[in-house]
């Protein structure tokens, strides 16, 4: 503590000297600044912002409404639409399963209640005559064979009544097949446009270019799911199978009745009982005839042998009658059991063939939606 | 008080940290983006609270009795302090998002200039005010004046700026359009920033929308007005809280800050630190 000396000009820690330094200190400073400043300038002219890319993002679209989604919800869309498909293509063949049984159910119904009718028929003069003659006919050419079989046909799958059912149940089967395909595609359309809602967008201030990579158009996979639609009703063609046709449907039964029979016979057994069977037929009607021309027809004198002819005609077709009724009695259960069992594998075997044609078209449809989804999802999801 | 040298060097630091906030920005991660938040933050503070606890002197001053206990129990203190911090972090936060969202790169040419000028200016006034101001607050009046002088230069260039630059068409589109236009164009690696940085652009779209809807059809001055007052108002505010964050770097390791914590007890001491 003391009174302070004046500075001598040497002093250089005097207060003039300090304020000399510190000034020039500033000064200095003041130039460094003015080079960093000039340093910065040149720099913020030498750089941009550094710019981050996130994650690829997709402009989804679907009626004209915007959505914006990740790969991963891409992808999950895809798996959605292609096993959405996958099970409505299921649930429709369950439908379509009840309702052709349902179907088929009713028509054979109706043909075993004519089962009667056809029995009637075979074990009738008329139609034991038309057989005998159609067989002979039938070994001379003059006819085609399987008499019987058209015969079952006619009475058994009547032409307007068995075709017409058939008719009814491929529209009603293919009118469902149709009815749930719209409602898959619409169920499936609603589903994308609710799971899509979170992720909607307002539309773009510029139109985004059609070929830009990251635009996704599904109205164009609608569009194309709703031409498969439009196909398939064009496509809806009558699936009758040719077993389910009236004039096949009787002889394939004939024969199941004829090979069920043969196979109940013992094959060779049966066929011997059936030639004894219409060899002691011809037999006992010609003796019977003749014994009873001759009989009574004795006194006609110039006319005997119109009566015995006659005579014999009657006893003939009367003896025939009888072995008709005998055999009737005999067989005919047997003949209406195998009836019903043969109508049984016709409709199995019907109803396999109406389902095989119509998996084939639940099959094409589904392929098509799958590969119209994975045609419009698998460039933006490889990515 | 630190030299005029000595405070550019400083303000281009500023400036410096405003070009790499802009910069990385997009790139940075949450918490990177949370540190600079609070060092803008800080600053904007420092130099909020200084402007508040003088208002607040002044108006004790006027209306309360000298020795009345209220003048030091409403001194600004920490209760002061937190709201001044709150708004601070509010201007911090619209600066970087002005600073992350910036296109114009004339702009930093004129916040190197401002950093320039600031304390040759303030350094300027102190002279011309030395005989006049009240020399605990000389330095303070003087810097007041010089960030009130470049700060409207800044906004006069920054209107203009605005004023010409081109601007997408949002005169035929919606609203919902025109904010998904700005709020999608933003991208960054954090999502706080992301969050952010999609407000702010909303905002932008929200502003735009306006602009480009009201102004052109009624033509008469009271949309235009207020056209104009959010565009300035949204500047000033950036410019207020770059001049603040100047401001609070400039204090920084000096006792300046401190300066009126404490009545007039350090009256003086500011001076005794100039050159």
């Amino acid at each position: 503590m003391g009174v302070p000396m004046p500075n001598h000009p040497d002093d250089r820690t005097g207060p003039h000297n300090q304020a000399r330094t510190a000034g020039r200190s500033a000064g200095w400073l003041l130039l460094a600044g003015v080079g960093l400043a000039a340093v910065l300038a040149w720099q913020t002219s030498q750089y941009t912002q550094r710019s981050w890319e996130p994650e690829q993002r997709w402009d989804v679209v679907l009626d004209d409404q915007h959505y914006r989604l990740g790969t991963t919800q891409l992808q999950w869309l895809e798996s959605f639409s292609a096993g959405h498909f996958a099970a409505d293509g299921a649930q429709l063949r369950q439908q379509l399963d009840l309702q052709i049984d349902a179907r088929l159910d009713a028509a054979f119904a109706q043909v075993s209640a004519r089962l009667p009718d056809f029995a009637d028929w075979y074990y009738s003069l008329g139609g034991e005559y038309s057989r005998l003659s159609m067989t002979l006919l039938g070994h001379l050419d003059v006819v085609d064979e399987d008499y019987v079989a058209r015969r079952a046909s006619a009475i058994l799958f009547p032409d307007p009544a068995w075709e017409n059912a058939l008719v009814s149940l491929d529209s009603d089967a293919s009118q469902l097949l149709l009815q749930q395909q719209a409602r898959s595609q619409s169920v499936w359309l609603s589903e994308l446009q609710r799971r899509l809602s979170t992720h909607r967008v307002p539309t773009p201030v510029t139109p985004t270019a059609e070929g830009t990579e990251s635009l996704l158009l599904l109205d164009g996979l609608v569009a194309q799911i709703q031409g498969l639609q439009q196909t398939a009703m064009m496509d809806a063609r009558l699936t009758l199978s040719t077993v389910g046709a009236a004039g096949v449907a009787g002889p394939v039964l004939w024969r199941a009745v004829s090979a069920r029979a043969a196979l109940k016979g013992a094959g060779a057994a049966a066929a011997a009982r059936g030639a004894t069977r219409g060899a002691g037929k011809v037999a006992a009607r010609t003796a019977s005839g003749a014994a009873a021309g001759a009989v009574a027809c004795m006194p006609g004198g110039p006319l005997a042998v119109a009566c015995a002819a006659v005579a014999a005609a009657g006893t003939w077709i009367a003896t025939d009658w009888l072995l008709l009724q005998v055999d009737e009695a005999l067989n005919r259960d047997e003949l209406l059991a195998g009836l019903e069992d043969g109508l049984a594998a016709l409709r199995v075997e019907l109803k396999a063939e109406l389902m095989l044609a119509y998996d084939e078209r639940i099959a094409a449809w589904q392929q098509s939606a799958n590969a119209q989804i994975e045609g419009t999802f698998s460039p933006y999801s490889a990515r | 008080m630190r030299s005029v040298g000595a405070q550019t060097i400083m303000l281009l630091g500023l400036v410096t940290l405003l070009w790499l906030l802009f910069l990385y920005a997009r790139v940075w991660t949450t918490p990177v983006a949370l540190g600079v938040w609070l060092v803008l933050t800080a600053l904007v503070a420092r130099g909020l609270f200084l402007r508040a606890r003088l208002r607040r002197r002044a108006w004790l001053q006027m209306y309360l009795h000298p020795g009345s206990t209220l003048v030091s129990r409403l001194g600004g203190g920490p209760v002061l302090l937190v709201l001044q911090t709150v708004l601070a972090a509010a201007l911090a936060l619209l600066l970087m998002v002005t600073m992350a969202g910036s296109s114009n790169p004339l702009m930093w040419f004129w916040l190197i200039g401002s950093a320039l000028l600031l304390p040759l200016l303030a350094r300027g006034f102190e002279r011309v005010l030395a005989a006049h101001a009240n020399p605990a607050l000389l330095a303070e009046l003087a810097w007041r004046l010089s960030s009130v002088v470049v700060g409207v230069g800044l906004l006069l260039i920054f209107t203009l700026q605005a004023y010409v630059h081109n601007y997408p068409d949002f005169t035929a589109v919606t609203l919902e359009q025109a904010v998904w236009h700005l709020v999608n164009q933003q991208q960054a690696r954090s999502e706080a920033t992301l969050a952010v940085l999609q407000g702010a652009a909303a905002a932008e779209g929200v502003r735009l929308w306006l602009a480009q809807q009201l102004l052109p059809t009624p033509a008469g001055s009271l949309w235009q007005a207020l056209g104009w007052a959010l565009l300035l108002a949204q500047e000033a505010l950036f410019v207020w809280s770059y001049l603040l964050a100047c401001r609070g770097i400039v204090l920084m390791a000096t006792a300046q800050g401190r300066l009126h914590t404490r009545g007039g007890e350090n009256n003086g001491s500011s001076h005794a630190e100039s050159p």
